[in-house]
């Protein structure tokens, strides 16, 4: 329940920030739903509604839902996306413009020139121009915005408005994936000068109007630049807890439940009155079992692969993760721009066994606890699965409030259960994988790091995402994580709501319809 | 002045009392893997972020250092703010305060002549049929978790009866008394555990004060068996209940977590939980020190209540 629900919420930051989305951008549900619709489209086959309440997760000590610099999942987060626009999106999997109209780098991809899009006003009636985006990165890429490291290579100082709709942004080192590990993260534009976001100003397809509690009030912005919203007033409801979630949306207090349980989606899989929609992988956690390279055993690649030999990646998702999900090649990204299409991982009971009796190795210990429901079972799956290869596995159990607080104790342990929020692979690597990132709990070795930060530099981006499907592939066959499998994000909605976009795992209601 | 005495010695506890929860609380907060730069980790983050955050934040410095800040801060009423959210703590604490306060207060409406009642029928009767069913009742009601009771209200007058909202949903711009169904489930929940766990207790000091010779002597010299109790068997039962009721208030000011996560009510408990799993120590020492304050206040009182009820502890307290 509740237990894991803090720790997500760090790496949904992730989500957020971004960048996951959408292989079927309604999630592909059981049979419901409208078809997929882009800014401005037509909503599918339903009725406008009047008014539609979400309930989403929340916390008491949460942010005030609308203020970019403490934007953090659930309810916030999807205020946030409804309120402000971005320069990119990842949008029914590429990478789209939003705000800005192109972004170009210089021969060696250290300044990058933004264009911004005609035509859009904000909700006081402003039109945006280069200062507003200005004044919002570098209100957004420092302290004490809670995502200020997403703009950690951009030299915010001497960034500058050249004209009207153009923006020069100098970089600290050459980065050519500077849209989509940059922009496509987080980049949500406001006017220059608003600091104070109690009354938060965007161009997005809704207005706020107010808050009472923990429920927030948006009303639609009938000028939006990409098309009138077909839902009049949303009503973003914070609850804290899956299961009321749920039974709010049974009540009839809300009619669509953002993120319900495994448990709760197989209950409810037969009512007449909701349906379950499920993310797909696109909008998942990818999670893993991690090895540190550079630690015994784990440093003789046979232990390496012996381990992803054994695991019975279709088992652990059926069992663990009650089959809402699918299974993982080791490699995050899967069903999202850049990945590397990589074989599927089958099981090699015998090879793993022989690779293990040659490493020497019979016992090995996994540090884990439930920091997604489900993890703990997939752990003592694991147990049974290599002690089938001779091997015998001690779980070494932690709170899940503890499990990512001690820094050190991260990087120091072998073998670690672990979860990433699935986002593009490119994206991935270059957050997760690199040398001084905290979560890097795999170890890759010295000359990984070498060709990850080359390949980042590229400014070509034929020969960049070349580069990031050769890390991926080195990553499947040498890396240190097994991840076994996609546990999808799960929502439930009252019967008939259709039009539900999911754009970078949060969910946007301006093209939602009702019954017809 | 000498219930002026009492209280000065009881005030002059209270603050030292409050003193030492305020560093035990920051202590556990310590002790605590990890800290407030770590609990609103970036996944983007790198390892020099998290340092800087955690230098922005002042946690490089020894805890006694940072204790200290925030004690002297906190005597000029300034509780500092949320690492986490960047709002003042006061701020923070005022709505779940207020939404707790309506919760408890409609709730010990409920429960305190509830319990009375039902410690009174079955003291009086004990061994009788009423006393043998309203007994069995209370232990059923008390052992049962409250997620469970809450579970199964939500089931049977949400989903399977539709009568009452699922969750504590107050109406836009206004309270949940503008909607007061909202409160109907909660109340139950917390109710059906006081009204058992306190009845039972109010019925044993019926017991006791049944068999007091006072009361013995009042019922021989003929008095009516209404006079009885009100005039001499409940006085000399109060004492034992005002604690209970004490305990039972302050209890429901900390301990209403699992009912307030299953309505999403939003109050005290869920603010306690949340900052403990956001290592946000301001937050933390906010509602720990508002929740001690409550709880020895209602203790004084309970005192009071006692002392004005009982001509012995009037004396002995001159």
């Amino acid at each position: 329940m509740a237990q894991e629900f803090d720790r997500r919420s760090v790496f949904r930051l992730g989500l957020l920030a971004g960048v996951t989305a959408v292989g079927a951008p309604v999630l592909s549900s059981c049979g419901g739903g409208g078809t997929s619709t882009g800014a401005g489209q037509s909503g599918g086959a339903g009725k406008p509604l009047a008014t539609l309440k979400v309930g989403a997760p929340h916390q008491v000590t949460d942010s005030e839902p609308g203020n970019p610099l403490t934007s953090s999942i659930g309810a916030t987060l999807l205020v946030l996306r409804h309120v402000y626009d971005s320069l990119m999106v990842l949008d029914n999997g590429e990478y789209r413009y939003q705000l800005a109209e192109s972004v170009e780098p210089n021969a060696d991809a250290t300044a990058w020139t933004i264009r911004l899009r005609e035509g859009v006003t904000f909700h006081d009636g402003k039109p945006l121009k280069a200062a507003d985006v200005v004044h919002s990165l570098r209100t957004v890429g420092s302290k004490p915005s809670n995502r200020a490291s997403v703009y950690g290579v951009v030299d915010l100082a001497n960034m500058s408005a050249v004209d009207d709709r153009t923006v020069k942004v100098p970089l600290l080192v050459p980065r050519g994936d500077f849209k989509e590990s940059v922009l496509v993260v987080f980049s949500p534009v406001f006017p220059d000068g608003l600091a104070q976001f109690a009354k938060p100003i965007g161009s997005g397809p809704y207005k706020m109007v107010g808050r009472n509690g923990t429920t927030t009030t948006l009303v639609a912005n009938e000028q939006y630049w990409g098309g009138k919203p077909t839902v009049g007033e949303l009503q973003v409801v914070g609850i804290l807890d899956a299961a009321a979630r749920l039974s709010a949306l049974k009540a009839g207090q809300v009619d669509y439940a953002i993120s319900v349980s495994a448990t709760g989606a197989k209950t409810e899989a037969g009512s007449a009155d909701i349906e379950i929609r499920r993310g797909g992988a696109a909008n998942s956690n990818a999670l893993s079992f991690a090895m540190n390279q550079q630690l015994a055993p784990f440093d003789n690649p046979k232990v390496r692969k012996a381990v992803r030999l054994a695991v019975d990646r279709q088992a652990l998702v059926d069992n663990a993760l009650l089959g809402l999900g699918s299974p993982a090649d080791d490699v995050v990204g899967k069903t999202l721009p850049g990945y590397a299409d990589l074989p599927a991982r089958g099981r090699d009971l015998d090879q793993a066994r022989r690779l293990f009796a040659e490493a020497g190795v019979t016992k090995l210990t996994l540090r884990t606890g439930e920091i997604v429901p489900g993890m703990l079972n997939a752990s003592k799956l694991l147990a049974q699965q290599l002690a089938e290869a001779g091997v015998e596995l001690t779980l070494q159990e932690s709170a899940p409030d503890a499990y990512y607080a001690d820094l050190t104790t991260l990087t120091k342990h072998p073998f670690q259960a672990f979860y990433y929020v699935n986002r593009p692979a490119s994206v991935h690597l270059a957050a997760v994988t690199n040398a001084k990132a905290p979560f890097n709990v795999t170890g890759p070795p010295a000359g990984y790091q070498t060709r990850l930060a080359a390949a980042q530099a590229m400014a070509d981006d034929k020969a960049r995402e070349q580069a990031f499907r050769a890390l991926q592939k080195e990553f499947y066959d040498e890396g240190g994580d097994v991840v076994w499998g996609f546990q999808e994000q799960l929502d439930a909605a009252r019967k008939g709501i259709g039009g539900v976009r999911v754009v970078q795992s949060v969910q946007l209601f301006d093209q939602a319809t009702g019954p017809a | 002045m000498t219930a002026l005495k009492f209280l000065a010695r009881r005030v002059a506890a209270t603050a030292a009392t409050l003193f030492a929860v305020a560093v035990v609380l920051f202590a556990a907060s310590e002790v605590l893997p990890g800290d407030a730069a770590t609990a609103s980790l970036d996944p983007d983050a790198t390892l020099e972020d998290v340092a800087r955050e955690r230098a922005a934040l002042g946690l490089d410095r020894p805890w006694p250092v940072r204790f200290a800040e925030w004690a002297f801060a906190a005597l000029r009423l300034d509780l500092g703010t949320s690492a986490v959210s960047r709002q003042p703590v006061v701020e923070i604490v005022a709505e779940p305060l207020g939404a707790t306060a309506l919760l408890v207060g409609v709730t010990a409406a409920v429960t305190v002549p509830l319990a009375m009642a039902v410690g009174l029928i079955s003291g009086l009767r004990r061994g009788g049929r009423a006393d043998r069913a309203l007994s069995a009742f209370s232990v059923v009601a008390v052992s049962i978790p409250q997620f469970v009771t809450a579970g199964l209200l939500v089931l049977v007058f949400a989903d399977l009866v539709p009568v009452l909202p699922a969750i504590s949903l107050p109406p836009l711009g206004g309270t949940p008394l503008d909607r007061p169904e909202v409160l109907v489930l909660p109340v139950a929940a917390l109710t059906l555990f006081g009204a058992s766990w306190a009845g039972r207790i109010v019925r044993a000091a019926v017991i006791d004060a049944d068999g007091m010779p006072h009361v013995e002597a009042a019922r021989l010299a003929g008095l009516p068996e209404r006079v009885v109790v009100f005039r001499h068997l409940l006085p000399a039962a109060l004492p034992p209940c005002a604690h209970t009721f004490a305990w039972l208030l302050s209890g429901l000011f900390g301990g209403t977590a699992v009912v307030e996560i299953v309505f999403n009510y939003p109050g005290l408990s869920q603010t306690l939980v949340a900052a403990v799993r956001k290592h946000d120590t301001a937050v933390l020492e906010g509602v720990g020190l508002l929740l001690a304050a409550i709880i020895l206040v209602s203790f004084v009182l309970a005192d009071l209540l006692v002392m004005a009820v009982d001509p012995r502890l009037r004396a002995a307290a001159r």
